[in-house]
């Protein structure tokens, strides 16, 4: 025992099981592919803000201050197909997620390493078409697609940015075959579901939105080819098409597809919660099922986005009243986090930052999605900036709060070192005041009537136009900062031990970076998820 | 035992956790696919109810008896599926690779009459963008026939891809490459791919070829 | 070759076939009327599911597997019934 231990203990961490770069490349190492999709997905997150920033530069002035109404059209478009398909779907499940998983279940790798590695190949050869279609000319479509623009009269590259997505789409479903069958086939003897953290049960439920979801969207990007190339005609009023069946296929995709995008971030802010206020989580099963609930219900409202678009008023009836529905399973995790906060030893830490700052804005984009979910209050509102404002709230709010608070939180383990301390607090709270000063005065515009997706305005919302753009470069300067100093403390930051937070969960019980193989031997658990207290040094379940 | 033949991948601690996570991926796989062509089936449901007449007058365009013809193809390629995995199981080689080559024939005989049912078609005026111009002015008609082209299309490059595997597998049976019984979840793998996509054409032959056929 | 040709597998062949012909049939000679479409698309059904059942081996298949099966259907459903429900109500 002690000698197999002591031979497994002598294997390298996988960030020095080969410097090569073909050892990162052709790797299938699900460690080594979470650090190829992070620094692509960084990649994309900046070339998304830039657009943004174009496109909130523009704004400061009435009549458009950079660009021309098709430029202003191009940079949205870009901003959304990149942010949208290239990095908040992979951002947290196809990093933290394929780093995680693994470990925290205690498993040696994914089910199938090698497909974990093609789907990060696929997303990048996806994202080359999408590229082309941005260097060759841009889209302006919008992030949506919406027909029979795209499909008929777009005389921008709609079919190269729409291979790229259709091409990205096989990444996502790879990824999520792989989390499903790995949750299912590859927990260490002893996990049983309910000792499963949440992080797990979200991306359970993330992974099912992603393989049945994502094959709705593959059809429908196709139909739209097929209809640009050969007239098919099924978007086209002409021939008897409908084009809101678009919508209808495209938003059975994108609805859950926001929850692809938010219950990742729930399962982080759920660890984060739990270890920074050193107690189990406030009813476990609820915040497990409600994931679940979460994941099913989401693919039955997806006829909100189209309140006006002509679809019949029964059923934009149904479509609201299941929306209101939805509403409770997500409450149900923001009471149990704060409940679970109740009487808990809070450490605000950087990460816990982050994810006080998710359950604050997530409350927001929550609370106002009821307001668009109520059909009297859509019509009002319907392709403003309230919507604008609501879905950034949700989209960048708090699934950008959790994937910085987990990159803090999991830094030490995923790299080895510390980050520096000060710095991540200082950037987190401009962060949280950068994002509220560029997406709050949206909700008053909206309100007030500004229409979303328009390259000018009256004059009399510049004011809150101004406050927007300038909070939208505190933002852009907020997420600057992590990138430096995070790059600093690789080579400068604090070494760290195998749990520098006293945190529950396997993760923790192996050695920081993880070895090659994750653990010197498959752990046996005994203990319950949330095991709190536990010893800085040591780890919630012992075992060997 | 030929159990032992079975090669154990990495993260799999033994071998009835490797078959039973192929397994479930599989079917996982299957799912996914079967989400895709249900958006397709959406759309030519949509168009039948908003354009009942129409498509009536396309459906009687098609011919019922190619279609059923290359149905009883496909059934009869499953039944030989079906017999190549107990081949497999039972170690049965040369059987496991003919049982193979004969569902691969039978694949290959569907495409052969849909390619000439196409011809057929063109013949007629109803493929999109070429030919005589489209023979049935009442709206959706056009359109239905388009679905049609579309669903049958996607169809056949799924069986096409099948066909490729198969033979590819029969050739590795053969050639001992994939041992039988050893890796027969090989053939059982591949055999699940292709009924399901035998199951496209049990739904897809109704609802192009049947519903709503006047006389 | 014998030993691989089990009488249960050529049944569910007969099935198959025959339920195809019995949809052939009333699709070129009946007049169902309005139940017509239900009648054929439950044939078809019929046939997946026998293929479903034996073929693809769901008759012998873990608990975990047929829920998979039956997810696909149920969110089929999902998108057929919320989506239908759009156009049978204009
Ligand atoms: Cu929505």
């Amino acid at each position: 025992m002690t000698s197999i231990a002591a031979e497994a203990a002598a294997e390298p961490s996988y960030l020095k099981a080969g410097y090569t770069l073909r050892s990162w490349l052709l790797t299938t190492d699900h460690k080594r592919i979470a650090v190829l999709y992070m620094i692509s997905v960084t990649a994309f997150f900046f070339l998304g803000g830039a657009a943004a920033a174009a496109v909130r530069i523009n704004l400061i002035t009435p009549e458009g201050a950079i660009l021309t109404a098709d430029g202003y059209n191009k940079a949205f478009t870009i901003h959304g197909v990149i942010m949208v398909w290239f990095f908040l779907i992979p951002s947290i499940p196809a990093t933290f997620g394929n780093f995680l998983i693994p470990l925290m279940i205690g498993a040696r790798d994914l089910a199938f390493p090698r497909l974990n590695l093609a789907s990060w190949y696929i997303l990048m050869f996806g994202a080359s078409f999408t590229m082309y279609a941005l260097v060759a000319g841009g889209v302006d479509t919008g992030w949506t697609f919406y027909t029979p623009y795209s499909s008929m009269f777009s005389n921008s590259h709609v079919i190269a940015a729409i291979i790229g997505v259709f091409i990205s789409g096989f990444s996502s479903i790879a990824t999520g075959l792989n989390f499903i069958v790995t949750i299912h086939k590859l927990r260490a003897p002893g996990m049983t579901w309910f000792r499963l953290p949440i992080f797990v049960w979200t991306h359970y439920a993330t992974s099912l939105i992603l393989v049945l979801a994502t094959p709705v969207l593959a059809i429908s990007l196709i139909l739209i080819a097929a209809e640009r190339l050969l007239g098919i005609g099924v978007f086209d009023p002409a021939l008897g098409g409908d084009p809101l069946l678009f919508q209808h296929l495209f938003w059975f995709y994108s609805h859950p597809a926001v929850y692809i995008m938010i219950l990742p971030a729930m399962g982080v802010v759920t660890e984060l919660v739990t270890a920074f206020s050193r107690r189990r989580i406030f009813g476990y099963s609820f915040v497990a099922f409600s994931s679940l609930a979460i994941a099913t219900l989401g693919f039955m409202v997806w006829g909100h986005h189209m309140f006006v678009s002509g679809q019949s008023m029964y059923a934009g009836m149904v479509f609201s009243i299941l929306s209101f529905l939805i509403a409770v399973p997500s409450a149900i995790k923001v009471y149990n986090w704060t409940a679970t906060l109740y009487k808990g030893q809070i450490a605000l830490d950087t990460p816990m930052l982050y994810a006080m700052g998710f359950i604050g804005l997530f409350v927001v984009g929550g609370i106002t999605g009821l307001f668009v979910a109520s059909l009297a209050v859509d019509v009002h509102v319907t392709d403003t900036y309230f919507v604008v404002a609501h879905f950034h709230y949700i989209m960048v709010g708090a699934t950008v709060m959790g994937y910085l608070g987990a990159l803090h939180y999991w830094w030490p383990k995923i790299t080895g070192r510390m980050y520096p301390e000060w710095w991540g607090r200082i950037s987190a709270a401009f962060v949280f005041f950068g994002f509220n000063l560029t997406f709050f005065p949206q909700f008053i515009l909206g309100y007030l009537g500004m229409p979303r997706r328009y390259f000018t305005y009256p004059p009399e919302f510049q004011v809150l136009n101004v406050m927007s753009s300038a909070g939208a470069s505190i933002l852009a300067v907020a997420y600057l900062f992590p990138f430096f100093y995070l790059l600093w403390s690789l080579r400068y930051g604090k070494i760290a031990g195998p749990n520098p937070w006293g945190a529950a969960g396997l993760e923790w019980t192996t050695s920081s970076p993880p070895p090659k193989h994750n653990f010197p031997e498959i752990p046996v658990v005994t203990a319950e998820a949330y095991a709190y207290p536990v010893a800085a040094d040591g780890g919630a379940t012992h075992h060997g | 035992m030929a159990e032992t033949q079975l090669v154990l991948h990495e993260p799999f601690r033994d071998r009835a956790q490797q078959r039973e996570a192929d397994a479930l991926g599989m079917w996982v796989f299957l799912g996914t696919e079967a989400m895709m062509f249900g958006g397709l089936f959406f759309a030519l449901i949509v168009i039948r109810v908003i354009h009942p007449q129409g498509a009536q007058e396309a459906t009687d365009k098609l011919d019922m008896w190619l279609g059923g013809l290359n149905s009883a193809l496909l059934l009869t390629s499953s039944l030989t599926t079906t017999l190549a995995v107990t081949a497999a199981r039972k170690g049965a080689r040369s059987i496991t690779t003919g049982c193979l080559l004969a569902s691969a024939a039978l694949g290959m005989a569907f495409l052969c009459v849909k390619g000439y049912e196409y011809y057929v078609d063109y013949g007629k005026g109803l493929m999109p963008g070429v030919g005589k111009p489209f023979p049935i002015e009442t709206t959706g008609a056009e359109l239905f026939i388009n679905g049609y082209f579309v669903s049958t299309g996607l169809h056949a490059i799924h069986l096409f891809i099948g066909v490729c595997l198969v033979v590819g597998l029969a050739g590795a049976v053969w050639l001992r490459r994939v041992p039988v019984p050893g890796r027969s979840i090989v053939v059982e793998m591949a055999g699940r791919y292709w009924h399901f996509v035998d199951m496209i054409w049990i739904f897809l032959y109704p609802v192009l070829y049947l519903m709503d056929r006047g006389g | 070759m014998a030993k691989v040709i089990r009488t249960g597998d050529l049944i569910v062949f007969a099935v198959l076939i025959g339920l195809l012909a019995l949809n052939m049939a009333q699709a070129r000679w009946l007049d169902l009327g309005v139940v017509s479409r239900v009648v054929t698309i439950a044939l078809a059904a019929g046939q997946a599911l026998v293929l479903l059942w034996y073929f693809l081996e769901l008759r012998s298949a873990t608990l975990l597997i047929r829920l998979v099966a039956a997810a696909g259907f149920f969110w089929l459903a999902v998108l057929f019934g919320l989506g239908l429900n759009d156009w049978l109500t204009r």
